[in-house]
């Protein structure tokens, strides 16, 4: 179990995420005057460096190309402050990638995620709320920590806990070798030299980095979320990439199965980036052509984050439509096509779980509710505060703790330290990654030595 | 008929290596001690292997004698050959391992305890404990003797209702063909104390002149003498003679052993439902290391003399509870032991042991004042862990008397905390063994620095006596000198001494001046490029040497890990009041709240080391312990 340091400097997302413009990030411990040091640059430096309790500064997050948002800051200083610590509150108002980025290099400069409830843990523990709120808090921590508990790796895709089981079991092996050649030296256990060492180290390392590079919120905010337009033939999809674009990519013709290809394009709607895979229609076919196509339809639905499925508002639902909201109703939008000619739409609401935006692609008519619907959709699903996007900030930046220490046992291999230092920094990295997989470090280092080692002089 | 046989500060029941330095360490804090053995022949006998030390175990020994205990004396006074192990791997996980002369460690440990003040030995068998009001009163030996006192250690290893297994044949009995203790399990048992059922092993001995020792391998002795004692100690058999260490022989198992054991399996009583006690993973019989590795085609052996020019040897690795005849079999297919004669057969023992859960981080029985419990009895395995619980259990037996406050060592201070913590906390499921891996500290915990991180702690409890103290005291005084001078001095390019130092291990050359301090985190500088550069340390002990190195070398790693423990501190520094009430904890989840009913923990560190507690357990009893703090905890609610 990880212990919480009961000084160290927290950090989270005070402001609930969704459509809100502004979102609020606090900064909570002693260390926090150094992190923002080292991550604000204020436009008036003089004005910062008074260290005036009580202030709001205005700056840049980041510094020199790192720059991410322009932000307000309200320094309080301990014990004048909610918690009773120095706490920082940085005001940004680049929407939610920015706020969790933020949140991320406030982490890479050694705070440490809060825990559910945590401020008002502290704010009640350093006297700054009285005994009648104590029960309230208490109420907030089990309340809070049942729903994190539903975000446990099993929330996570198949493939993704997969690997990070596989990444945790790497790990976990190479602190085996190690440690086992240490408690048992005169056992005839199997030991590893300096150089499968390095190499399994590396191993290690470039799966952590992939993970990293493929984990959803880093997706998200360097790719994209990927989202699938799909619909029945000529219902307007390639039209509404087309204006998406706002230039002509896809081949739209009015015969059936002409866009054969998947066709990969960015698109910002709403402060969130999509990368859009316009597919052929879903519908049986014979034509082999188009077959592969259709195929390749609903394996891009598997993988894809968000679904907007246009529908024919002239025609009621078919197999395949209902399917899809079937399979990928949380993550399907419905798009009510061509609402200009039939102002009485034949898809009655009832058969759509979710949201059904009218539409015209021709008119140009509900592309506000469109983007409103996405950011709502998007933040609630990924960014709601204390929940998914927070357990998504904390196994990240487990990830990232793991990438580190494994890097620092990598320097030590390099630098010839002797096993009980590379030790450390390599049970550290598994410490890391078990945070996310909740395994108890020293039982599966036993289990491991013991079947896997010959033990027993 | 009952009679009351005298009356006593503190009473330890057992002369193992528990009983042995739990005895002792009352004794010397100035409490009249009686320690009770079943047998006065077997006193600190060691029925397994004839050695002390290794990896954990050899750190246990050296903060046995920091804090002023006797296995380390005794070891290095009756040694047979020392070896530093793990001396490639790093200076937190060097381990010294000495095979020491069995009868000779008996003789020696006996001549300390029957001439040691306030120490009375004698021999009983207790048979149960005397309580009042779940207070010990004393404990009650076959034959009627009644010996009182209100601190009792027990220390009775594996002889409750031991039961030894060899092949098919099953018997009452303790180590090594001594007697069992059959009515003290019940007894206890009847106070409400919860046992478990543990099984370990030993192997078969041989006869020294039936060996070809050509076939194996020598293991010498290292060419320094190492010693586990801080105190300056000398094997009684080779002096400082290194040369004239005893060797220990390496072999190896054949295919043929692996088949006579496989076509013997159906008797074998670890497979045929003979054996129910649970035994331990990192020391398996040779029948299970060959049924669960049986794609090995060897198993090393070791051959260990068990005494100086003895003519008895142990054969490690071969640990069996085979029939007899099955054993010498299994022995003679090993090369060089084509005419083995068998002395003593190798046996399964079944005992019954306290489940340490029960116990106060004093190794105290909670709920029943007094009762202290230390060694194979607490479900250990090890002569180490065994004479470390003892010294704890003996320390805090003589406090109580005393009138003091309890010792306890944190996970932070030693080894000997991590085992307490270990027992206490989490609980075992198999025979324990202390592991450098279970240490979160290893860095710190060092077998090197032993002395300075405990002795000052034995002196304040009165157990590291004058000359121990002195010792200490000009090596911290040395070590600072040393350290300071090895900070402040710089090195110029133009010396040619520290030029030729480096080319002998191929370290770049000096362009600029450079601080020493710099210069010893190069990998390869070792302290003999270091001490050639300055003669006037010639005097110094080359043990302070190393230490200030080692502290130079990896002090990154050695400050991190020193932050880590000033976090860990401030959970451990938090007490929750004894007989909590968890019941009116609101907010704890549902396991959490058993587990800290069942276990109890002192602080929110111990706490949070309990299995099934969470840390939002933690947050919910740092709230709840705030508000009772303040005065408002004494709602009931939900």
């Amino acid at each position: 179990m990880k212990l919480t340091g009961l000084d160290d400097t927290i950090v989270a997302l005070a402001t609930a995420l969704g459509e809100a413009g502004i979102h609020i990030i606090r900064l909570s411990g002693p260390q926090s005057k150094e992190i923002l040091d080292r991550c604000f640059e204020p436009y008036n430096s003089l004005r910062w460096l008074n260290n005036e309790s009580h202030t709001l500064h205005l700056g840049w997050f980041g510094l020199g190309d790192q720059r991410l948002d322009q932000v307000l800051v309200g320094r309080m200083h301990a014990p004048h402050s909610y918690t009773g610590e120095d706490v920082f509150e940085i005001n940004c108002h680049g929407g939610a990638w920015v706020a969790q980025s933020i949140i991320e290099s406030c982490l890479r400069e050694g705070a440490r995620l809060a825990e559910p409830g945590e401020f008002t843990k502290r704010a009640f523990l350093n006297g700054k709320l009285d005994l009648v709120q104590a029960e309230a808090v208490i109420d907030l921590i089990s309340a809070r920590t049942r729903a994190a508990a539903h975000q446990a790796l099993t929330q996570l895709s198949g493939r993704l806990s997969e690997e990070i089981l596989a990444l945790r079991d790497d790990i976990l092996e190479i602190l085996a070798f190690i440690e086992a050649s240490i408690d048992f030296p005169e056992d005839d256990v199997e030991s590893l030299d300096w150089t499968a060492l390095k190499g399994r180290l590396e191993d290690a390392l470039r799966l952590a980095g992939e993970l990293l590079l493929g984990s959803k919120s880093g997706r998200i905010v360097r790719e994209g979320l990927t989202t699938v337009i799909v619909g029945r033939p000529n219902v307007g999809k390639s039209s509404l990439l087309n204006a998406l674009l706002q230039e002509e990519r896809a081949l739209v013709t009015d015969v059936p199965g002409t866009t054969r290809d998947e066709i990969r394009e960015f698109v910002s709607l709403g402060g969130i980036l999509l990368q859009l895979i316009d597919t052929a229609g879903i519908r049986e076919s014979a034509d082999p052509v188009e077959q592969m196509g259709i195929r390749r339809s609903w394996e891009a639905l598997e993988r894809a984050d968000l679904i907007l499925l246009m529908v024919d508002a002239g025609m009621p639902l078919n197999f395949d439509e209902r399917e899809v909201l079937r399979l990928y109703g949380e993550r399907v939008l419905v798009l009510l096509n061509k609402i200009d000619l039939h102002p009485q739409s034949a898809v009655r609401s009832t058969e759509v779980p979710g949201v059904c935006i009218p539409f015209s692609v021709v008119r140009h008519e509900g592309f506000d509710a469109l983007e409103a619907e996405l950011r709502r959709l998007v933040f609630n699903e990924h960014l709601d505060s204390a929940r998914p996007l927070l357990s998504n900030v904390r196994q990240i930046a487990a990830l990232e703790g793991s990438a580190v220490s494994l890097k620092n046992a990598l320097s030590a291999l390099e630098a010839r330290y002797p096993w009980d230092i590379l030790s450390i920094d390599v049970r550290r990295a598994l410490q890391e990654v078990s945070e996310i997989t909740g395994h108890n470090v020293q039982e599966s280092l036993l289990e491991v030595i013991f079947s896997r080692f010959c033990i027993g002089k | 008929m009952e009679y009351l046989a005298g009356k006593y500060g503190v009473i330890v029941v057992g002369a193992g290596h528990a009983g042995c330095e739990a005895a002792l360490a009352a004794a010397r804090m100035g409490c009249e001690t009686l320690l009770l053995t079943l047998n006065l022949d077997t006193v600190a006998h060691m029925p397994c292997n004839p050695s002390v030390g290794g990896p954990a175990k050899g750190h246990l020994v050296r903060e046995i004698d920091a804090l002023g205990g006797q296995m380390g004396i005794t070891a290095d006074e009756t040694s047979l050959q020392a070896r530093m192990l793990n001396t490639g791997k790093g200076p937190a996980v060097h381990a010294l391992r000495i095979q020491s002369d069995k009868r000779a460690y008996h003789q020696n440990m006996l001549h300390v305890l029957l001439n040691q003040a306030n120490l009375t030995v004698a021999q009983g068998c207790v048979e149960s404990l005397c309580v009042e009001n779940s207070r010990v009163k004393g404990v009650l030996a076959r034959g009627g003797a009644r010996f009182e006192s209100e601190s009792v250690v027990l220390t009775s290893g594996t002889y409750l209702t031991g039961r030894i297994i060899i092949g098919s044949s099953a018997f009452a009995g303790g180590p090594n063909g001594q007697m069992p203790v059959p009515l003290l399990s019940e007894s206890l048992r009847a106070l409400g104390i919860e046992l478990g059922r543990f099984k370990t092993g030993t192997p078969p001995r041989i006869q020294k002149n039936s060996v070809d020792f050509s076939k194996f391998i020598i293991q010498p002795g290292d060419d320094r003498a190492w010693h586990f004692s801080f105190l300056p100690t000398k094997s009684m058999f080779w002096l400082d003679d290194t040369s004239k260490q005893e060797p220990c022989w390496l072999g190896y198992t054949t295919s043929e052993t692996h088949e006579i054991i496989r076509a013997n399996l159906f008797r074998a009583p670890l497979f045929t439902g003979e054996i129910v006690g649970i035994g331990p993973r990192y020391c398996p019989s040779i029948e299970d290391k060959v049924v669960r590795f049986a794609q090995r085609e060897a198993h090393q052996i070791f051959l260990e003399p068990e005494g100086w020019q003895s003519e008895e040897y142990y054969v490690a690795g071969l640990s069996t509870s085979m029939p007899e005849e099955v054993q010498i079999e299994i022995l003679r297919s090993i090369s060089g032991l084509e005419k083995v004669n068998m002395l003593r057969p190798g046996y399964a023992i079944e005992y019954d042991y306290v489940k340490p859960h029960q116990l106060s981080l004093c190794l105290e029985m909670r709920g029943l004042n007094g009762l202290f419990t230390a060694g194979q009895l607490n479900g250990t395995s090890g002569y180490e862990e065994a004479a470390a619980q003892g010294l704890i259990a003996g320390i805090n037996a003589a406090l109580r008397v005393l009138d003091r406050e309890p010792f306890v060592l944190r996970r932070s201070d030693g080894y000997l905390g991590v085992l307490v913590d270990d027992l206490v906390t989490k609980g075992i499921e198999e025979p324990y063994r202390l592991l450098t891996s279970r240490a979160e500290h290893r860095l710190l915990l060092r077998q090197d620095n032993a002395d300075l991180r405990l002795t000052a702690r034995g002196r304040a409890i009165g157990l590291v006596d004058e000359p121990r103290w002195i010792r200490y005291e000009k090596k911290t005084r040395d070590l600072e000198g040393v350290r300071r001078l090895w900070k402040e001095t710089s090195l110029s390019p133009l010396r040619e001494d520290v030029q030729l130092a480096l080319s002998r291990v191929a370290s770049h050359p000096l362009r600029s001046g450079i601080k020493v301090e710099e210069l010893m985190k190069r990998p390869e500088i070792s302290l003999r490029e270091i001490a050639v550069l300055f003669p006037e340390l010639e005097q110094v002990d080359s043990e302070v040497l190393e230490e200030a190195l080692i502290d130079i070398k990896y002090e990154g790693y050695i400050e991190k890990q020193k932050i880590e423990v000033e976090r860990f501190a401030k959970l451990e520094d938090r007490a929750i009041p004894a007989q909590l009430d968890y019941d009116r904890v609101r907010g704890l989840s549902t396991e959490g709240r058993q587990r800290l009913k069942e276990r109890e923990p002192v602080n929110l560190g111990q706490a949070s080391r309990i299995t099934g507690v969470t840390p939002a357990d933690i947050s919910v009893l740092m709230v709840f312990l705030e508000q009772r703090h303040r005065g408002g905890g004494g709602r009931v609610s939900g």
